[in-house]
């Protein structure tokens, strides 16, 4: 764009451009993360072309690899890229309420409350179904006493990432003080669970995601509006016209219902529901409907690579996929720090 | 003095209380439409908590904020955004906002969660831009424009709103000369040309009194006085409101009144033959 036309009509030029930025952004993205996941669905032990992946997808083809594709790859990638999205959409929702990028739901207790109903669960020899339902009520609980301690209309800013920092030492806490009292024969089923997997997920867990995330994803834009509006302060945001008070009550649920999401279909996956968001930030700007979609995408990406990268890395033996986003986001994190803190 | 003014905005024997330290007890106040009212008094008044009472972001305890005769609090806040707009003294500036988006987030109220993006709103925020001087920044980012130009992208967000009624809080507070002098400007020139009712807390009285066609004076929550600037701002009432002692005098350029105090430390200069 030249200065000329910059003057001309700016703030049309500028909304324009922006709007064009967010397309191409989503546009790329959806076709690497379709790429991605069709050649995930093509890995495996046993060695599949990407043509012969989309026939069985569909049906086509060898019985045994139909069964390969079908009912292991599919629905394990698929609830790789649902639980990303979920954490994508979670912590842009957490980033905008708490107005700071380093907040999310497993810095603020929320995950770590599912952790410690999940090891709970698991010392109570729970049947696999119900683990997940724990975990969610674990991180509901967070989530309520998250809401609880910050009180009546101080839900504002750097409060809320305080006491969240709180819940998830006592969660942490609790967390080590069962596994020490775990009988051996349960601890690898914690550590497993703990570790954040996308192993051996079928067809129950995809549903079951896609269901949350169905009536979640919806809400969240819906919220995406007012938060761009409350983002700029509460005193602002309510001369807009925004009702804060129940604004940001639905933001905190809506984020602690998607991080929920995940966490019960698939453990603690670390820095997802942090990086993506910043990710989308970054590469389509601050917060719009176009920013909450890249988030969402980008969150997909990073757990379906992390799955990826877990069992192709050092195969045969396989890590587990928060494993992989732990290993990563950690040096992300002390990059980004290190940049804010020279800003 | 003339007969007084018609008043959409009204507080109407209004308490406002943070816990239990009372700060507005029964203050009446009525706010003349289509003129620019200047809240003035010392730290801690209660000036900005009336601003922001008037704005509904702090509930009373008793009495009531009227907007044409209908407690603001209780009515749905979207609808009063239409017609009451606010800018408060410090903001969160969003990484990376750009000028353009900023301003164009004013039109939440007009559009809601879904509502597309219409010709209205686009003309709304060219007219803001352009109204502030900020259609050649608008594709800037908002957290590397300077102080002055900040204020107006803040400014050019409520104006976006296009409400009839704008309160600002403290608009010239942390600028410098030239960029206050800049914004009051603006603020008059909306009044002059839309007829835009404009309420703000300032903290300078010779700003108040150069700008506002009404001041209101405030101390320990009280109203003290309110009027037109010469009537209102006298020696007699800056030493009662901020205590110190002064000498008024007509400005050489535009003739409002100019508060000078009196040194304590000195005698003050009889003689200005030297």
């Amino acid at each position: 764009m030249t200065s000329a036309e910059a003057t001309a009509v700016p703030a049309r030029a500028a909304i324009r451009k922006r709007a064009l930025r967010g397309r191409i952004v989503v546009t790329a993205l959806l076709a690497l993360t379709a790429a991605v996941a069709a050649w995930a669905l093509a890995l495996g032990s046993s060695e599949t072309t990407l043509l012969e992946v989309v026939g069985a997808v569909w049906g086509f083809g060898d019985s045994g690899q139909v069964f390969i594709v079908q009912q292991l790859r599919l629905p394990r990638v698929l609830t790789a890229l649902l639980v990303g999205a979920a954490l994508g959409a979670s912590g842009t929702l957490m980033q905008g309420l708490m107005r700071n990028p380093l907040a999310s739901p497993d810095v603020v207790g929320v995950t770590g409350g599912a952790g410690l109903a999940a090891v709970l669960a698991i010392g109570a020899s729970v049947p696999p179904l119900g683990l997940p339902v724990a975990a969610a009520a674990g991180a509901a609980t967070a989530t309520g006493l998250l809401y609880l301690f910050s009180g009546r209309g101080g839900t504002a800013g750097s409060r809320l990432v305080l006491i969240g920092i709180g819940i998830h030492a006592v969660a942490s806490a609790g967390i080590a003080l069962v596994m020490s009292r775990l009988p051996v024969g349960r601890l690898g089923a914690a550590e497993v669970w703990l570790a954040g997997s996308l192993h051996a997920r079928n067809w129950t867990h995809a549903t079951a995601a896609a269901i949350g995330l169905a009536i979640a994803l919806p809400a969240a834009y819906w919220l995406l509006r007012r938060l761009s509006v409350l983002e700029l302060g509460d005193d602002l945001a309510i001369g807009a016209g925004v009702h804060v008070r129940h604004t940001r009550t639905a933001l905190l649920a809506m984020s602690a219902v998607l991080a929920g999401i995940a966490v019960a279909v698939a453990g603690p996956i670390a820095f997802v529901a942090l990086g993506a968001p910043h990710i989308a930030r970054r590469i389509a700007g601050p917060t719009r409907a176009a920013t909450l979609t890249t988030a969402v995408l980008v969150g997909s990406l990073l757990v379906l690579a992390a799955d990826i990268i877990g069992q192709r890395l050092f195969a045969p033996t396989s890590l587990a996929a928060g494993v992989v986003t732990a290993a990563l986001g950690a040096p992300y994190l002390l990059w980004l720090l290190h940049r804010t803190g020279k800003r | 003095m003339s007969a007084p003014r018609p008043s959409r905005l009204r507080a109407d024997r209004l308490s406002v209380a943070y816990g239990a330290r009372t700060v507005l007890d029964g203050t009446d106040l009525d706010i003349p439409d289509r003129a620019i009212t200047a809240i003035v008094g010392p730290n801690g008044c209660g000036k900005s908590t009336l601003l922001r009472a008037m704005g509904r972001v702090l509930a009373p305890r008793s009495g009531a904020v009227l907007l044409d005769g209908e407690p603001v609090h209780r009515r749905p806040t979207r609808t009063v955004a239409h017609e009451l707009g606010l800018l408060p003294q410090t903001n969160a500036v969003p990484e990376q906002l750009t000028v353009a988006d900023l301003v164009a987030r004013g039109r939440y109220p007009h559009r809601g969660a879904f509502g597309r993006w219409t010709r209205t709103d686009q003309d709304a925020v060219d007219e803001a831009l352009a109204a502030t001087g900020m259609d050649a920044l608008a594709s800037r980012a908002v957290d590397e424009l300077s102080g002055g130009q900040r204020q107006r992208a803040w400014i050019a967000m409520t104006l976006a709103q296009q409400t009839p009624i704008l309160l600002l809080d403290e608009p010239t507070t942390y600028l410098d000369l030239a960029h206050r002098i800049e914004v009051l400007r603006l603020l008059r020139i909306l009044n002059d040309e839309r007829g835009v009712t404009v309420v703000m807390v300032l903290h300078d009285l010779h700003e108040a009194c150069r700008y506002a066609d009404h001041v209101v004076a405030m101390r320990d929550g009280e109203v003290v006085a309110h009027g037109e600037p010469g009537d209102v701002v006298t020696p007699e009432l800056v030493e009662d409101v901020f205590g110190v002692a002064c000498s008024i005098v007509p400005d050489p350029v535009s003739g409002a009144p100019l508060v000078i105090p009196l040194d304590p430390d000195r005698e003050p200069a009889e003689s200005s033959a030297e």
